[in-house]
């Protein structure tokens, strides 16, 4: 049940639908979060196969839902791609350890080719 | 010279005296009197009493003892010194050394007289106030100089802020809508979803539209940041072929409708250190010109290492509508074009940042160009960015 299963963390309702839709009909089942803390609670029912993860979001953001991710065994393995709006987001998330960054305005084949690379 | 002389019309005084002796108050009381200043005075002759009227009330002058019993002139140069008041201190002595008058001077004393003679004192209280006066005007000036700076740094960064949340919060309804018009345009062709080919030309259009915006939201943030920070280069090892490459395609849509073919001419791979993103920005400015300005000729962009040199050059050449000679130099600078604005749309930020960006890695940005012939840009970088002292501002 976890094979090609994505975890979309974006507190921007529009983009959860649109990556909802567009990962849907390429055959993948997406797991929306509106934070941090959503995440991390939906992380405990499912083990997906990749994070997409937006960095400034109420409540709890990307950079401290990093933080818990990493310090947590169970999910610490499972790759997370940042995907946000911030300017020089290389800089940001250098020290975050993940597995790759996309910068908003996002390409639909940069997305594409991140997404398929780690859920095969 | 008027200020000079003593008064000789009624002028309010308000000395504080610190003195022990109740015949020197009266003599200098009287003398200041004939003189023809309207004074009032209060009296002290401890190191309390002159704290305590310095706190209580404002005063134009102090005229002090020079060695009073609990007391000195010194003494009281430092209370008005810890207490940041600046009015003219004369000291009036029945006798005082040479050496003690520079001592006194030296502490900020401004004139000092014996007793037994007094007659410079009232042009000498007129000068000093004058001089205060003048003193005053100038730390004022000064202080509103720097709160008027200081209004102008805020409203700068204030100006940034908004710009920079402006540009991030811009950033994602851009981003729901340019992969909506992207999924429907790449969608299966499966007939049911098909879409017509006006349809498909439109929807073109618009991802365009979104192409457009995206780069000009980060100019915006380009600016803000030059202006507010200073450029901050973060230099990596990598091949400037690929970056190349990779700025060719993503601007393939523009360079479908500009009509222009870019040929890119590199021998090797380029590889040195620079700011990945920040090189991203000056290639995208200065090819996005060449097939705006190119006038749907080719467009050539040639990557070099300079013989004998630890330089890099690219030249990035169109054949287009070119730039007149005078127009050429003002091109770099901020909201300037070289073409009336009407013709061509942008707001003149692109060669400005590609500049400040290219001049941070210590390198040049030139331009030759003959109208109606076309333009080449010449960026030369040296291979290794000097991060030591690369980081630099512009307002």
């Amino acid at each position: 049940m976890t094979a090609r299963t994505v975890m979309v963390v974006d507190d921007d309702q529009d983009i959860r639908e649109v990556l909802t839709e567009i990962l849907t009909d390429a055959g993948y089942t997406v797991v929306p979060s509106v934070n941090g803390s959503d995440a991390l609670a939906k992380l405990g029912q499912v083990t997906p196969s990749l994070i997409l993860l937006d960095l400034n979001m109420p409540v709890m953001d990307g950079i401290a839902f990093r933080h818990e991710q990493q310090q947590d065994p169970r999910f610490a393995a499972i790759p997370t791609v940042v995907m946000s709006a911030v300017h020089k987001m290389d800089e940001q998330v250098a020290h975050l350890g993940i597995a790759d960054a996309l910068a908003k305005p996002v390409n639909l084949n940069d997305l594409m080719q991140v997404v398929s690379r780690y859920c095969g | 010279m008027a200020a000079l002389q003593p008064a000789k019309t009624s002028s309010p005084l308000r000395a504080l005296i610190l003195e022990d002796s109740d015949d020197d108050v009266l003599l200098l009381v009287t003398h200041l009197r004939r003189s023809g200043f309207e004074l009032t005075y209060r009296r002290a002759d401890s190191a309390a009493g002159c704290e305590r009227a310095l706190a209580e009330e404002p005063w134009d002058i102090v005229f002090a003892d020079y060695q009073m019993p609990q007391f000195t002139a010194l003494d009281a140069l430092k209370v008005l010194h810890r207490r940041r008041i600046d009015i003219p201190f004369i000291i009036v002595s029945g006798s005082i050394g040479e050496s003690a008058a520079v001592e006194a001077m030296r502490a900020g004393a401004h004139d000092f007289f014996l007793k037994g003679n007094l007659t410079r004192l009232a042009s000498a209280v007129e000068r000093e106030r004058n001089e205060a006066e003048v003193r005053r005007e100038r730390r004022e000036a000064i202080k509103e100089l720097r709160e008027s700076q200081e209004r102008l740094r805020q409203a700068v960064r204030a100006r940034d802020d908004f710009l920079a949340i402006a540009s991030h919060e811009l950033k994602t309804p851009l981003t729901s809508l340019s992969l909506q018009v992207e999924s429907i345009l790449q969608g299966p062709d499966d007939g049911a979803r098909s879409i017509l080919e006006k349809q498909r030309a439109k929807l073109q259009s618009v991802a365009h539209q979104v192409t457009r915006l995206t780069a000009l939201i980060n100019n915006f943030l380009e600016v803000t940041k030059i202006t507010s920070r200073g450029l901050h280069l973060s230099p990596t090892s990598f091949d400037l072929r690929e970056l190349v490459d990779g700025v060719v395609a993503g601007l393939e849509d523009m360079r479908r409708r500009s009509g222009s073919r870019i040929t890119v001419i590199a021998e090797q791979p380029a590889v040195g250190t620079w700011d990945r993103s920040a090189m991203e920005s000056v290639l995208v400015n200065l090819l996005t010109n060449a097939l705006k300005y190119g006038d749907g000729k080719p467009v050539e962009i040639e990557l070099s290492t300079l013989q004998g040199t630890d330089e890099l050059s690219i030249v990035i050449s169109d054949h287009g509508i070119g730039i007149a000679p005078k127009e050429q130099e003002r091109i770099f600078y901020r909201f300037e074009r070289a073409v009336p604005k009407e013709h061509f749309g942008g707001i003149g930020l692109g060669l400005w940042v590609a500049r400040q960006i290219v001049e941070a890695h210590r390198g040049t940005i030139t331009v030759a160009s003959r109208p109606r012939r076309g333009s080449i840009f010449t960026v030369v970088l040296p291979l290794r960015a000097d991060t030591r002292s690369a980081s630099r501002g512009t307002a």
